[in-house]
């Protein structure tokens, strides 16, 4: 151990030289003591695992490199890095510790791997970002040097000390150095893992028979897996059977189901259950246990089945206001986007006039963000009490679209758009912006915390409508305008589906919105953090 | 890394572009264990995203989410990676593709060179780093940029002095000024064009006036900017270093109007400009920052409460179209700007110190000329299929991210995935059909 024993003497010449200190060495022997902490932590550590596994410590000691990210400045804007590189030079065991712009990028994971070569290193620690994002990267560099990528380490001095402590660059980078003290320790005690096989099945669950849900078994039998897809309800395609055409291409809701119907329906790979709904899940990737249950019990009992991958397809529900919220279920001319599409549907292509009940509709008013892009104090939450603070991205264009064949289908009816944005964001989708204007639909615009209102017109003033819908329009630099209209249609945003008891059996996490939690929002936007 | 290959090799898929699409791609396949070969134009694999400084609305640093799939792409055993390679064209018949390779001389010899870079330090030849936006300068052979995957100098002929230095420093010998283009064909079972997106030009507004000034910026110029490890390591204006005390994001400069033949939204530039002004307001706390738009789109997951926290930083929105900017001396700028503010004087004017004009996102290929993908009338590629988006009109030939439409990193991604998925799916209903015949 002549490292250690190195380490000491240096350590207690410190100790003397602080007596008669200056603020320097008091900052040197505070920096010492930090990597004592560390070193004790990591020694009692030790024993644990020694008394626990009767690991044999007379192998050699180990040789190990130390890597400091600078993150391009994310790390060594506030954190000292070429410091905490030097001080971690000292720590006992560590035989080379440098510092790299991005230890991630090519270069650096080069530098690892040719250290181990060159320098026989046998364990390595980087201190970087969160391991969540890199500690496979380093394995993988780690493993290209012919090294156990489970002797490696992965310190966090981004999250935990530069982000953490910006505002206080001293203390973060002492506490850098602590970490990576910390590390040294344990990775020495490291010990070498293989890993092990295990028999996968290679059979996919589908949770949803919704258009993606379809769209995932039909791929996934496509590449010659065997699926079994299960839906709530008692018939596939989802939300959308209850559509009529879809933007931009204006295809046929229902003939996209049916055409992705008959597509699972011939796949001899899968294997379709309607009306059921999965009750129980256990397991892991490759091997998870999975209860199916009918949802409407009779004497058919439920199923075990075993399958080596998951995809949650359940979908949304859609926004519906609460009563008396913008007159919803107050006024009878109040409907929300899917009630609209079905009165729009059922009225068929040969309809003259657009007639609710009894009544010919002379006009109409569309509201975006009902039910999406709330805000505090003005909005009252929906019923699970959390407001709806996100864009539901897809109202916009089917208020444009709707908004459009009410013009096209029936010109003698007004149109009139209350929005704050107007988000035809997506591929074709501006097209039914600038159609809607030509063909005559009327905009005002709004700020998002002042909401138009609307309100049951009496009967006596009623000439141009039953309801009306007042507005502080931007668009006429804040004037407030009321207009009269015979049916209001609010334009619903979408909510998490329901779908509380799979969230509990997978123990899935789910974001503030609601909906299902991605591993990383950018990077890895269709997987889940429970793997598989 | 591999970065070489011969005609004989036929590699399962190959995809047109290492851009983030063309990397997600390639790994999904790869993970499959089928053979991919990815080709660059480019000197370095990463595309737009690795020029990035962070990313909305998770500001996680771009470098930092890129490199690691950069390297897991480099050093997958299944894919081969070629930079520095155009796609000329591309034959199908009978399921399988012909696709030809050009490949451009670097005039460094790849197979003696160890990236010792010594040549760059050596060269005293430079010009404007097309990696910086021009911002700083390069040497005439170079390493691309930091992170650059291949860490290989390649020479910019159009900028040597041809004075012979690197080969004389080079010690390896790899210096070949006598490096001849070279053509390849390959073929391949199935092709993902992942050709990604460029923007459209700052002086494509004659009334915005960016050719009189140094200040009228291009959001990739402010993304450089912006990045920690970018050329000025911190945010100037570019005609005379001034420290920006005021900076106007001009929204739809070049979408969202029929008069530069872009009708369509850009998808994109409201969140990023939203996003450059959170970091500037970090970078520049004294700065006044106005965003000058038509609507906020602030469409996906989480970008709303994005948009919120920025009006709650302090960031002014104003709505309203910009419709003249005026160069001013000494390098200001003075915006006409048509406003829903004020009814009293709906015609504003509004001085500003660097403007960014958000510009239009159009295709950065068009394969419609060589090949059998047809594009639709907007330029992107057409994806005729409803029900499988990543379709193209030709078959076993599919398409990624912006290559089929202005679309931002997530949707990428996403879509790039489904991409990889159809083109397996495609290879092997293929080999079911060769191994039943």
């Amino acid at each position: 151990m002549s490292n250690n024993d190195g380490y000491r003497e240096q350590h207690e010449g410190e100790e003397m030289e602080l007596a008669c200190g200056g603020p320097e060495h008091d900052e040197e022997a505070q920096v010492q003591r930090q990597i004592d902490a560390g070193q004790r932590q990591a020694d009692s550590a030790r024993q644990q695992f020694e008394s626990a596994h009767q690991h044999a410590s007379d192998a050699a000691e180990p040789r190990v490199g130390v890597y400091v990210c600078r993150c391009g400045g994310n790390i060594s804007d506030v954190v000292d890095v070429e410091r905490v590189a030097e001080t971690a030079q000292r720590i006992p065991g560590v035989v080379t510790a440098k510092v790299h712009t991005f230890v991630c990028s090519d270069p650096g994971q080069h530098t690892i791997s040719n250290d181990i070569l060159q320098e026989n290193l046998d364990r390595v620690v980087v201190a970087s970002c969160s391991p969540f994002l890199h500690e496979l990267t380093f394995r993988g560099a780690v493993a290209r040097g012919d090294m156990n990528p489970y002797l490696y380490e992965h310190v966090n001095i981004r999250e935990q000390a530069s982000w953490a402590h910006r505002h206080d660059p001293a203390g973060a980078t002492s506490k850098a150095i602590r970490l990576i003290a910390a590390a040294v320790g344990k990775v020495r005690n490291a010990v070498p893992l293989d890993q092990i096989k295990l028999p996968n099945h290679r059979r996919a669950l589908v949770i949803g028979g919704g258009i993606a849900g379809m769209k995932a078994a039909a791929d996934l039998a496509g590449r010659g897996i065997q699926v079994l897809l299960v839906e709530i309800s008692d018939r596939l395609g989802g939300h959308l059977n209850d559509w009529g055409q879809v933007y931009p291409s204006e295809d046929s809701a229902g003939e996209l189901v049916a055409e992705l119907t008959r597509q699972v329906r011939e796949d001899p790979s899968i294997e379709i259950l309607l009306g059921h709904k999965v009750t129980t899940v256990s397991g892991f990737i490759g091997n998870f246990k999975v209860l199916v249950e009918p949802v409407h019990r009779t004497e058919a009992a439920e199923a075990e089945v075993v399958v080596g991958a998951i995809i949650m397809a359940t979908g949304f529900r859609s926004y519906v206001p609460q009563d008396g919220e913008l007159l919803y279920k107050a006024a009878p001319c109040v409907l929300t986007m899917p009630e609209f599409i079905q009165l729009m549907r059922a009225l068929g292509p040969q309809a003259e006039r657009l007639t609710y009940g009894d009544q010919v509709i002379r006009n109409v008013a569309f509201l975006h963000c009902v039910g999406s892009r709330q805000l505090e104090g003005v909005h009252q939450p929906p019923a699970n009490g959390k407001l709806n603070t996100y864009c539901s991205r897809t109202c916009c264009t089917t208020i444009l679209q709707q908004a459009l064949a009410v013009r096209k289908r029936f010109p003698q009816v007004g149109v009139f758009d209350f929005h704050q944005d107007i988000r035809t964001y997506g591929r074709g989708e501006e097209d039914y912006y600038t159609e809607a204007s030509k063909a005559g639909v009327v905009f005002f615009r709004h700020n998002g915390d002042e909401p138009p209102r609307v309100e049951a017109t009496p009967p006596s003033r009623a000439r141009n409508g039953a309801l009306s819908v007042t507005v502080k329009d931007a668009l006429t630099w804040g004037e407030e305008l009321t207009l009269g209209v015979d049916m209001v249609v609010l334009g619903t945003g979408m909510m998490a589906g329901e779908i509380a008891n799979l969230i509990e059996q997978m123990k899935l996490a789910t974001g503030e919105d609601g909906f299902l939690q991605e591993v990383h929002p950018k990077l890895r936007p269709v997987e889940v953090a429970v793997v598989g | 890394m591999n970065t070489h290959i011969n005609s004989d090799v036929v590699p399962d898929a190959l995809i047109v572009g290492a851009g983030i699409a063309g990397l997600q791609s390639a790994l999904d396949l790869a993970d499959q264990g089928l053979k991919v070969l990815l080709v660059e134009r480019q000197g370095s694999i990463g595309g737009r995203m690795i020029s990035l400084s962070k990313v909305y609305p998770t500001l996680d640093c771009a470098s930092c989410i890129t490199t690691p799939k950069m390297s897991a792409a480099a050093h997958h055993p299944n894919i081969t990676v070629l930079t520095n390679t155009e796609v000329e064209g591309i034959e199908s018949a009978e399921g399988m593709h012909r696709v030809r390779l050009l490949q451009k001389p670097t005039y460094v010899n790849f197979d003696k060179s160890i990236g010792c870079r010594l040549c760059e330090y050596a060269c005293d030849t430079e010009y404007p780093d097309p990696f910086e936006q021009g911002l700083g300068p390069v040497r005439a052979i170079a390493v691309p940029f930091t992170n650059a995957i291949p860490q290989m100098a390649v020479l910019d002929a159009e900028h040597c002095g041809t004075c012979g230095t690197c080969a004389r420093v080079c010690p390896t010998d790899a210096i070949e000024f006598d490096q001849q283009p070279r053509n390849l064909t390959i073929r391949a079972g199935a092709v993902i064009v992942a050709s990604g997106y460029q923007l459209n030009v700052v002086t494509l507004k004659p009334q915005y006036n960016a050719e009189r000034s140094q200040n009228i910026i291009s959001p990739l110029t402010l993304e450089r900017l912006l990045a920690p490890h970018g050329p000025y390591g911190r945010v100037l204006r570019p005609s005379d270093g001034k420290i920006p005390s005021s900076v106007a994001f001009v929204q739809c400069a070049g979408s969202r109007d029929e008069s530069i033949g872009v009708p369509y939204c850009s998808g994109v530039c409201c969140m990023y400009s939203i996003k450059q002004a959170m970091l500037l307001s970090g970078a520049l706390p004294l700065a006044d920052i106005t965003i000058y738009y038509m609507d906020i789109r602030a469409f996906g997951k989480g970008y709303e409460q994005f948009f919120q926290n920025a009006k709650a930083m302090g960031i002014s929105f104003v709505r309203g179209k910009v419709a003249r900017i005026d160069p001013l001396e000494g390098g200001d700028l003075s915006l006409h700007v048509e406003s829903t503010g004020d009814a009293e004087n709906p015609l504003e004017e509004h001085q500003h110190d660097l403007v960014v004009l958000a510009q239009g996102v159009i295709p950065a290929w068009s394969p419609s000329e060589a090949t059998p993908v047809a594009c639709a009338s907007d330029g992107f590629v057409a994806t005729p299929v409803r029900t499988a988006p990543t379709v193209t009109t030709a078959p076993g030939i599919f398409v990624a991210g912006t290559a089929a439409g202005p679309k931002d990193i997530v949707d990428t991604i996403a879509e790039a995935g489904a991409a990889a998925m159809q083109a397996s799916e495609y290879l092997h209903q293929r080999r079911s059909v060769v191994a039943l015949s």
